[in-house]
């Protein structure tokens, strides 16, 4: 069973002539262990996309389901449900609640799913040791870099249930060493048998993912097969 | 539950984090809070405990007893009081202390205290203070005499004075008072507050007994013994014409099946206490809920987070209300600490300033401490109500974006706006009207919260004022409207303020015109009279008017100063019974005399019969000043008297001078004429018909001013006992105590009377309290309200540095917003408050009209200088915060928050 499926989405902003098709008739699967990568330039629908595929923005027409739930079917309360137990949201930057720890922070999901503190905390801190964080498990967002930050949102991406990874440009606000070393965690996890779907502007990055998608004016222009190396997406682009 | 803990540890993290926005809301609710507190430990405090009044009264003595002439019977609970069963009591003359010992169970005490008012020179001349005789060493005084500094009177010639009584005096400690009537001199040897009061006393030593103004002292013993005075101890006192304050009855008093029947001052204090408490609630929500909001708005994209990590909307609503818990109780606390420290750290002032004597011992009603911190806690969820809502609503995705677009206001906020606001004027009136003050809250909170609810689309209208003003305000009316979900609810808060300060103060001041309204005047306002009397009789005595007269030019420059006369009923013990004019009676016209007595009570139909019928139109609760009976044809006494110019005071002096009367009481006159029973000494009543004018200048006489001519129809006669003089203003204590020093020179036994209308002295008003307060959180809020404003704008203002606006550009447009959002939230606070008293006071006249005989209505006055204060000080404090609050120099930080 695919871990994304969405069929023939439609994302329609405003009426008539003031119409915005963020997107238009957009097909997409996502296979456990698998990283697809969306790019396409400034207003294409890329983040568009991110948002209908973990329910925070419904289409206006089309299909999306995640582990075989349909989110059309589903209420806000019922979407904030699937979020905490399916899908895992990682942003360019600000992705932690600044006045909770790293574990805590870690720990969000699963608590606000009614699992006790204890043994939340105890998942959160195997979770931050996966991602070589355990040290910083007290630490606040604000006595962390923007590496560390990244990489505990990963942590709390991935923990519990969750094998959905949704990423908006999630090395945008670092460093070409530290993105790298956060692109390299995130394909370790999904190399572990979660998949995740990528938002990126770079080549480069792209190139750790399986397939990339291109989008342009919300539609689907190409899509690549599985890349050798970053260099195939490049010859394949050109 | 589980999210509850999230949410209250998140409240807590965030409410650290932020540590000055947690101030500026804890303030919004704190400040309030404290104001209750305050207002809880001061009325406890000045509420006295039996047992402190006693002390205050009696010391330490088991019982107070006074002395009557007349035979008296105390029933079981007439602490004080006694019912008198007839003249003539079993002891002929004041009897001594050993007298009263002899009554007592063996081994009892007594110590004799007295008062009485008396003449002494002060600085400015002569004056007249009190005066209490008290054996301060004395165990069974122990209480009622505080020493502030050096000692109690030991002597005869010795005496402590009062801080008040010093100053007056012009005197220190070592200094002397000079009593004037005895010439002695006695040396202050310490001063010292008696019986709790700050007025003007001097403290004597029991024993001396310096002359007094009218020769009178009031004298009681304080008795002491092992047992309490009680039951047959009280009725053989009684039996002896001895009045008798038992400490016991009064601590301990035995149940009765007493029928209290509520009083209008009960009736009225219940519905007005809870509609001010109810509207003081409902001014802090209001004051709370936009802090919040600007709260939850910059918050918004770590609330989005939660929710794009699964938190459901249920969540989020929980983490904005755990803040107002948070905030709540951190607002009980500070507003508690701060409340009780004024409290009790102000006592001093509040004695001294509001209430004129000492307060209670430090307390504050058990129950207002846990009830603060309820209603701060509830005050908190309340106005994190709607914010939660939003929050729980709001688009995550924008929201992530850190967009939050142009708000278009919802057409269904104005129309529920317009609803609420109809409604509750009708529920108001209604309310009013009914005199209900459960329809009138809830009425006045529609009409707060329907304002509230358009303020947005009101900002809307207003920016498009903004294209006729340059760049500074044009931006700020054009940003209060883009950004209308983060304006309205500061304007909101001011509005609240505003409104709460402005209905405090008008109710204020139609309580004190009622008050005003309720004194009768004697003589026209500053008027002073000084005439002579013979102190051994009381009756009226001839003045040397030559000698006053010159005494009053010299004290009173400027003043209109003219001799009179009174009518001459001189009284002697086994003397003749008066006759004539003195003990007439002016007659009421027959078909204008009111068929109803106040007492016994009326019914229901009856009263409003009584309140129909035009000739029932009496009040009640009047004050007045001193009238005498004046004897005149003379154009400038009448003047004097009566206040009448013109035309009507030529047509007051031609009727006494056809021999007829002036009356202040326009029933007694009939076209042109009064009737007068005249007393006779050995016959009936003869009744005559007179020539009378009704003076209507608001003066109200007990006796008419009769004519010259008058008295020789009715043979009385006339003595030339004083002067009149009408100075410019009211005269000064000073003036009135050199004029008294002057005066006594030229004769002994002067009296003076300045008529300074209704003096309100010492007025512990609570509301009066609470407009003061409510001022203070007007502008408080106001300030609180553009600071977190400007808070919320500060990424605008490093995107205007940044695009090259100078420091001076950027300072003006937080001025500008500051003025935009207090200036908006004032005038509708303005109107809001207006309209808020102005329904209260109707209720209260409206029930006052079902009261007879009546009672002063409370007038609806506008305070146009409060308006304008509230329209200009308000705004220009928004001004300054928001001036202080921008930064001159650009910060180095990122756009993102």
């Amino acid at each position: 069973m695919s871990l994304l499926e969405m069929r023939s989405v439609h994302r329609t902003h405003g009426r008539g002539a003031a119409a915005v098709h963020a997107l238009a008739g957009v097909d997409l699967t996502v296979e456990p262990g698998e990283l697809v990568a969306v790019m396409g330039p400034s207003g294409s629908g890329k983040s568009t996309l991110l948002n209908i595929a973990g329910g925070l923005d419904r289409p206006t027409s089309g299909d999306v389901s995640v582990e075989g739930h349909r989110l059309g079917d589903l209420s806000r309360s019922a979407l904030a449900a699937l979020r905490r137990r399916h899908v895992g949201y990682v942003f360019q930057d600000l992705n932690l609640v600044p006045s909770l720890t790293a574990a805590e922070n870690v720990a969000l999901p699963l608590e606000l799913d009614g699992v006790g503190l204890r043994r939340a905390r105890r998942a959160a801190m195997a979770a931050l040791a996966e991602v070589d964080l355990e040290a910083l498990a007290a630490r606040f967002p604000d006595d962390m870099s923007g590496g560390q930050q990244q990489r505990v949102a990963i942590a709390r991406a991935l923990i519990g249930r969750r094998r959905l990874v949704l990423a908006d440009e999630p090395t945008g606000a670092l460093d070409s060493v530290t993105g790298e070393a956060v692109l390299r965690l995130l394909r370790s996890r999904v190399d572990a048998g979660a998949a995740g779907l990528i938002v990126t502007h770079e080549a480069r990055h792209a190139g750790w993912a399986d397939r990339v998608v291109f989008l342009r004016d919300g539609v689907v222009v190409d899509a690549s097969g599985p890349l050798s190396t970053p260099d195939d997406l490049l010859i394949t682009r050109g | 539950m589980r999210t509850w803990f999230v949410a209250l540890r998140i409240a807590r993290r965030e409410a650290r984090r932020a540590k000055g926005r947690t101030a500026l809301v804890v303030a919004m609710i704190g400040l309030p809070i404290a104001v209750l507190s305050l207002a809880a430990a001061v009325i406890d405090m000045a509420r006295l405990t039996p047992s402190e009044q006693l002390t205050r009264q009696m010391g330490a003595a088991a019982a107070a007893v006074r002395w009557t002439p007349d035979q008296i019977r105390q029933g079981p609970t007439e602490a004080g009081d006694a019912s008198s069963i007839g003249a003539g009591g079993p002891l002929t003359g004041a009897p001594s202390s050993a007298d009263l010992i002899a009554l007592l169970p063996a081994g009892g005490t007594v110590t004799e205290v007295w008062s009485a008012r008396i003449a002494v020179r002060t600085a400015a001349g002569i004056g007249a203070v009190n005066a209490q005789g008290i054996d301060a060493a004395n165990p069974l005084t122990r209480g009622m005499v505080r020493v502030l500094a050096g000692r109690v009177p030991r002597a005869a010639d010795e005496v402590a004075a009062s801080p008040a009584a010093l100053g007056r005096l012009g005197a220190h400690i070592g200094g002397a008072v000079r009593a004037l009537g005895s010439n002695d001199s006695y040396t202050i040897v310490g001063i010292a507050e008696i019986g709790g009061q700050h007025d003007q006393t001097l403290l004597f030593e029991p024993a001396a007994r310096p002359a007094t103004q009218t020769g009178a002292y009031r004298s009681r013993w304080l008795v002491g013994q092992r047992t309490p005075v009680v039951g047959h101890e009280i009725e053989s006192l009684n039996a002896k014409g001895f009045l008798v304050v038992s400490r016991q009855l009064v601590l301990r008093p035995p149940p009765t099946p007493a029928f209290h029947a509520p009083s209008g001052d009960d009736v009225q204090n219940f519905g007005v206490g809870t509609l001010l408490v109810g509207l003081a609630v409902l001014e802090v929500v209001l004051l709370a809920g936009p802090a919040f909001a600007v709260g939850a708005r910059r918050r918004q994209h770590d609330l989005a987070l939660i929710a794009a990590g699964g938190g459901p909307p249920s969540t989020l609503r929980r983490i904005m209300l755990a803040d107002g818990v948070v905030c709540g109780a951190i607002a009980a606390a500070s507003g508690l600490a701060l409340g009780l420290g004024l409290a009790f750290g102000g006592r001093s002032f509040l004695e001294s300033h509001f209430f004129g004597s000492d307060l209670g011992g430090y307390r504050v009603f058990p129950w207002a401490v846990g009830g603060v911190v309820v209603v701060a806690i509830g005050i908190g969820l309340l106005g994190a109500l709607l914010p939660a809502v939003s929050a729980g609503r709001q688009d995550i995705v924008a929201s992530l974006s850190g967009r939050r677009g142009v708000t278009h206001v919802r057409r269904r906020w104005v129309i529920g706006g317009v609803t609420l606001i109809v409604l509750g004027a009708v529920l108001t009136g209604y309310g009013a009207v009914a005199v209900r003050s459960g329809p009138m809250l809830a009425g006045l909170a529609l009409v707060e919260f329907g304002l509230v609810m358009c303020t947005p689309a009101l900002v809307g209208l207003i920016a498009g004022l903004g294209r006729f003003l340059p760049l500074a305000p044009r931006l700020a009316l054009r940003d209060a409207a883009r950004r209308r979900s983060a304006t309205a609810p500061a304007i909101a808060a001011v509005m609240a303020a505003v409104a709460g300060s402005v209905a405090i103060t008008v109710y204020v001041a139609a309580q004190r015109a009622a008050n005003v309204e309720t004194y009768a005047f004697g003589t026209p306002l500053g008027t002073v009279t000084v005439w002579a009397m013979q102190p051994s009789t009381g009756n009226y005595a001839t003045a040397p008017v030559t000698a006053l007269t010159t005494a009053a030019h010299s004290a009173l420059p400027g003043a209109t100063v003219v001799p009179f006369q009174v009518l001459s009923c001189p009284y002697a013990p086994n003397g003749p019974e008066p006759s004539g004019l003195c003990g007439a009676q002016l007659v009421l016209p027959i078909d204008r005399k009111c068929p109803f007595e106040a007492f016994p009570s009326l019914t229901k139909a009856q009263i409003r019969e009584a309140l129909a019928d035009p000739r029932c139109n009496t009040s009640t609760n009047a004050v007045f000043g001193y009238t005498q009976t004046v004897v005149t044809d003379s154009p400038g006494v009448v003047a004097a008297v009566s206040g009448l110019t013109g035309s009507q005071l030529e047509a007051a002096t031609a009727t006494l001078r056809t021999g007829g009367i002036l009356v202040s009481d326009a029933s007694y006159v009939e076209n042109g004429m009064a009737t007068l029973d005249l007393a006779s000494a050995d016959g009936p009543t003869q009744t005559t018909r007179v020539p009378a004018y009704a003076v209507q200048t608001g003066v109200q006489w007990f006796e008419p001013v009769y004519s010259p001519e008058l008295l020789n129809i009715t043979h009385n006669t006339a003595v030339q006992t004083g002067i009149l003089a009408t100075p410019r203003g009211i005269p000064t204590q000073a003036a009135e105590d050199a004029l008294n020093a002057l005066t006594l020179d030229a004769a002994p036994d002067i009296n003076i009377y300045v008529e300074r209308g209704h003096v309100t002295g010492h007025d512990p008003s609570v509301a009066l309290l609470l407009s003061l307060a409510a001022g203070v959180i007007a502008l408080g809020a106001a300030a609180i309200a553009t600071g977190l404003a400007a808070a919320d704008s500060r990424r605008d203002l490093i995107t205007l540095g940044a695009v090259g606006a100078t420091p001076r550009v950027r300072r003006m447009l937080s001025l500008a917003q500051a003025a935009v959002i207090s200036g908006t939230g004032s005038l509708i606070g303005v109107l809001a408050g207006f309209g808020m008293s102005v329904a209260v006071l109707i209720a209260i006249d409206r029930q006052w009209a079902q009261v007879w005989p009546r009672r002063a209505y409370y007038p609806i006055t506008v305070p146009w200088l409060n308006f304008a204060v509230a329209l200009v000080a308000v705004p220009l404090v928004a001004m300054l915060g928001a001036g202080l609050l921008t930064r001159s120099r650009l910060p180095s930080e990122r756009r993102a928050d």
